[in-house]
Parts: structure tokens; sequence; C-alpha cells
């Protein structure tokens, strides 16, 4: 090999290192898809369920899909990126909320397809759901800043980024409806915070109604990831070192 | 204003083992140790005052800027506007500006007024007051028209000008610069002094600077601290300062004959004569002299050891 490549390879291979909990994990996540891609097709293969046929399994797709549009990761990559490139400052040093600023450019950032979704409830009278999608938006909101947080400790979160996808993709229910599990694991993924952000807003937008014990658990899991934020952010702050400046 | 006193403060390093096979132990173990950046700092700013902060890469001029702004924690002997900075009250930080010449605060793909806007209505400045401002300050650096055009279409120089404006439209009371000159033109530079004396006088806004232009500290510093080797160097007037080191002050005298004179020469190369003198009076005497005892002198000049040298010396450790 050109003894300039060699450098080049080896430099590279050791800068790989350097962010040792990033390299793990971008190791492990290709693991989760092909999981997740197993269990879909597996359970394709098997069929023989009445609620989700071709045209059900269809709209439940594309249901899925206009949700990724309005429940991106913007947050959590804004977060991390300000923190790496040293921008920060000029968040934490201007008078008002570092989370609110977040909150409300996550909500900029979506709020066209959101409104569409909430007509949508409205002519379908669900005004429930319309209570419903807007409370798991800020859970959502919520888990992603905590994920966002562990920038100040990793500095590189992309590979984070794919294991939420994986992990949105196998129990969040954006891909397949989670009822199609064995009752068993059913009932243990059911009320999973990303369940409870995708899988349930899928079925809202089908017309289902959320019941009160499911905002009771939405209203647990905002207060649970309310202060997992808090707190990340804190500790986060505390261990910042204005990097880049 | 500001008051610091007894700071020290140490950043958390580890040191890469060398190779491919010390990579792979690193992801496994890894050695942190404390470096010391800041000793025993002690400091203070008055209302009003502009303060150079100056000293080599590393010296600690940035994390002492990052200290008093709140950006670093302290152990509470950093007393910033009556405000422990790290605990970031708003009231505190609705009084502060900054700029990092190197770091936008501006959204990219926007026009500048866009993001000075999001300033207006983040630090609530009145209509009135933003609407003259705006205007006094594009027309002091000659944006005016680029006010409409999306940053990412600026250059690097028009960036910064609107860095400035974006930090100065709420008239903060204490304004930190962070190398505020880079990329500016001599006419921009120009113009941001004059913007920031007249801050200065008329508001009392105090200034942190910390730059590598010298031209900003003497245009603009009226007291300079100087950091090595972590601590404190000098802390004193400029204008004090500059009379401190600027005592090898030379006459060179260039003559096709040897020069006759009772005063020592420093340096008589070839034709080139050099004296040195203290004050202003000692310079005198010393030209009467040789103009009265010498002919055929071609050419005399007198110089001062400039800002820059002094603190070139400073830097390198030669007055030690």
């Amino acid at each position: 090999m050109n003894r300039v490549y060699k450098v080049i390879f080896f430099t590279k291979l050791k800068s790989k290192f350097i962010y040792k909990i990033d390299y793990i994990t971008s190791l492990l996540s290709p693991f989760f898809k092909v999981y997740i891609y197993y269990l879909i097709w597996s359970r394709v293969v098997e069929g023989g369920n009445t609620e989700y046929t071709k045209s059900g399994i269809l709209i439940y797709l594309i249901m899925g899909g206009i949700l990724g549009l309005i429940f991106t990761s913007a947050p959590m990559v804004v977060i991390a990126g300000q923190i790496r490139s040293g921008k920060l400052p000029y968040i934490i040093l201007r008078p008002m909320s570092i989370l609110g600023k977040l909150f409300i450019e996550y909500i900029a950032s979506s709020v066209v397809f959101f409104l569409i979704l909430i007509g949508w409830l409205f002519i379908n009278s669900n005004i429930s759901g319309i209570f419903y999608i807007i409370m798991s938006f800020y859970l959502y909101y919520l888990i992603l800043i905590s994920i966002g947080n562990l920038a100040f400790k990793i500095i590189v979160i992309w590979p984070f980024r794919g294991i939420l996808n994986a992990l949105i993709l196998l129990f969040g229910g954006t891909v397949y409806p989670l009822d199609l599990l064995p009752e068993k694991f059913y009932n243990i993924l059911q009320y999973n915070p990303l369940a409870v952000v995708f899988y349930r807003n899928i079925k809202v937008l089908g017309g289902e109604k959320p019941t009160i014990i499911l905002f009771f658990i939405l209203s647990c899991w905002i207060l649970i990831f309310f202060f997992i934020s808090k707190i990340s952010l804190k500790k986060g702050l505390k261990k910042y070192e204005g990097l880049g400046l | 204003m500001i008051k610091i006193e007894n700071l020290n403060h140490n950043y958390k390093i580890f040191h890469k083992s060398p190779g491919l096979k010390g990579s792979i132990k690193d992801l496994f173990s890894r050695k942190y140790e404390d470096k010391l950046v800041l000793k025993n700092i002690n400091l203070k700013v008055k209302k009003g005052e502009i303060v150079s902060i100056v000293g080599k890469n590393g010296a600690g001029k940035t994390t002492l800027i990052k200290l008093m702004c709140g950006l670093l924690e302290n152990e509470g002997n950093v007393i910033v506007n009556n405000y422990n900075p790290y605990k970031k009250e708003k009231k505190f930080l609705k009084k502060i500006g900054f700029v990092f010449g190197h770091k936008s605060q501006l959204v990219w793909d926007l026009p500048a007024i866009d993001s000075i806007v999001m300033q207006k209505e983040i630090y609530v400045v009145e209509d009135k007051k933003f609407e003259e401002r705006i205007k006094y300050y594009s027309e002091l650096f000659g944006v005016t028209k680029l006010l409409t055009i999306p940053v990412r279409k600026l250059s690097l120089g028009e960036r910064i000008k609107f860095e400035i404006i974006s930090a100065l439209i709420y008239e903060p009371d204490l304004i930190f610069l962070d190398e505020p000159t880079l990329g500016l033109d001599l006419l921009a530079q120009k113009s941001l002094y004059k913007a920031l004396k007249i801050l200065n006088k008329e508001n009392k806004i105090t200034i942190i600077l910390t730059s590598h232009n010298i031209s900003d500290i003497e245009n603009l510093a009226s007291r300079i601290v100087f950091l090595r080797n972590k601590e404190i160097l000098y802390d004193m007037p400029l204008d004090k300062f500059i009379k401190k080191f600027n005592k090898n002050k030379e006459i060179e005298i260039i003559s096709n004959k040897k020069i006759i004179s009772q005063y020592k020469f420093i340096n008589n190369k070839e034709n080139i004569n050099l004296f040195s003198y203290e004050n202003e009076c000692e310079m005198e005497e010393i030209l009467r002299e040789i103009l009265e005892k010498n002919s055929d002198i071609t050419s005399i000049k007198t110089r001062e050891i400039d800002l820059t040298e002094v603190i070139l010396n400073l830097m390198s450790g030669k007055d030690e």
C-alpha cells in the first residue's frame, strides 16, 4: 500500500476508536435492523390475521409514514450538533429556556403536517385524539432531548440515531402493528414509550379513541422523560467546557 | 461589575495511547488527569472599563471569559453584575452580550435581519429603539443593503458585522468580544471601534476583549490583563503598560563619517549609529550634541518599541 494511503487509513481507524461508545453502538445497530426485518417478514409469511389484510397493512404503513413526517428526530440532531460545533453558548447564554427554544423550533419544523393531522382528527370528531397526538408529540420531543443530551458525554451521537430508528421500528410499531406479536410480547410492549408515541397514534389516526388508561400512561411517560431531560441537561451543562470556542 | 477572587480552574483531559494498539486499549480503559489552566486569578473590573485579556494560545484567556459569562462552573468566586454567572439567571443574561468571532449566531439560511429581530424579541427591545439602532448600526457598518440577503451569501467580514450588530442591538451592560475583528477590513474595524467607544462613553458599557489583533487592543482597551503560565502577570492601564515596557527608545543616525558623541552607542555598524534614550529631554540633549559636533549626517530617526513587540517579548518570556 502506498505509504500516504497507509497513514491515512490508520489515522482514520484510530480516530474511530476515540469515541468508544459510538464505535460499539455503530457496530451493534445493523443487527437490530436485521432482526426487525426478520420479524416483519416472518409474520407476513405466516399470515392468518383478519384485521390486517393486505389493504389494512397498507393503510397502517401509510399512517406510520405520515407520522414519521411529523415525529422527526430533529431536536436530538440539533442539540447534539450545537454541542459538537461549539454553538451551544449562543443558546445557553440567552435569557430563554433551552428546552423551550428547541421545542418551539420542533413545532415550527413539523407544523404543516401536524395541522393536517389535527384537521383530519377534527373532521372525524376525534377530539381526545387531538389531545393525544399533541401530548405524545411532546413526549417524543422529551425522549429525543434525553438522547441528544448524551452528546455532552460522548460527543458523537449519530449511531444512537440508528439505534433509535431501529427501536422505533421494533418497539414503536411504525412498520408493523404491535398487536401482530404474540399476546405475551404485545402485553409487555404495548405501553412502552415508543409504542405510546407511534403505535397508539397510528391507531388514533385510524379512528380509535384513546382511553383514560392510555392518557394516564402517556402522562406518566411525559413526567418521567421531563425529569430525565432536565437532569441530563443540567448534568451535561455542568460537564460542558464550551468545546470549540 | 466583575469580581474574581482566588480563582483556579482545571480541565479534565486524557492522553491517547500511541498507535492502533493504544486506540483499542483506550476503548476499555482511559486515564484522565486534571490540567490546571488558571491559577490564583484575582481580577476586579469596574463599570465602563474596556479590558483586554492578552496572552499566547493556551494561556487561559478563553477559559477566563467562559467563567465570566457563565459557561463554566466556578466555586462562587466569580461574581459578575452581582450574580454568579454559572447560575445563568435571566436578569443576568439579559445584561450581557457576546461575539465569538469564529462562531456564528445568525441563522444561516435566512437574512441577517431575521436573526436580529429574534434578538430584539428575546432581549425585549422596544420597537422605536430597535428601528433607531438597526438604522444606526447598519449605516455605521455600511450593510443597510445587505440586511435582506441570506447570511450564507455574505462574505466573512459582512457576516461578522451582523454578528456585532446582533450583539449590540439590545445594548448590554457588559459585552464579551472574542476576536471581534476577524475578517473585517480596516474601514469596518474603524467603524467598530467608533461604535464601541460611543457605547462605552454614553452608556458606560463594560467591554471584555480578547484579540490577537493588536489594533483592537490599541484602539479599544483602557486596561490590559496579561496572562502567562496560567496566572495574571500584569494588570494595569494600557498607557502605563506601554510606558513600562517602552524604556528602550532609540535614535538612529546615518552618517558618512564617524559620529563623535559623549553618549554611548548601543550599536554603530558601518554608517548606522544607534543611541538609546529614556525620555524626551534626554533625546533632545543627545540630538543637540550630535548635531553640534558632527556634519555629514544624512538621516535621523527616533524609534519606540511598539505594543506588538512588547507583547511578543512577554509572550516568549524575554522579559524573564
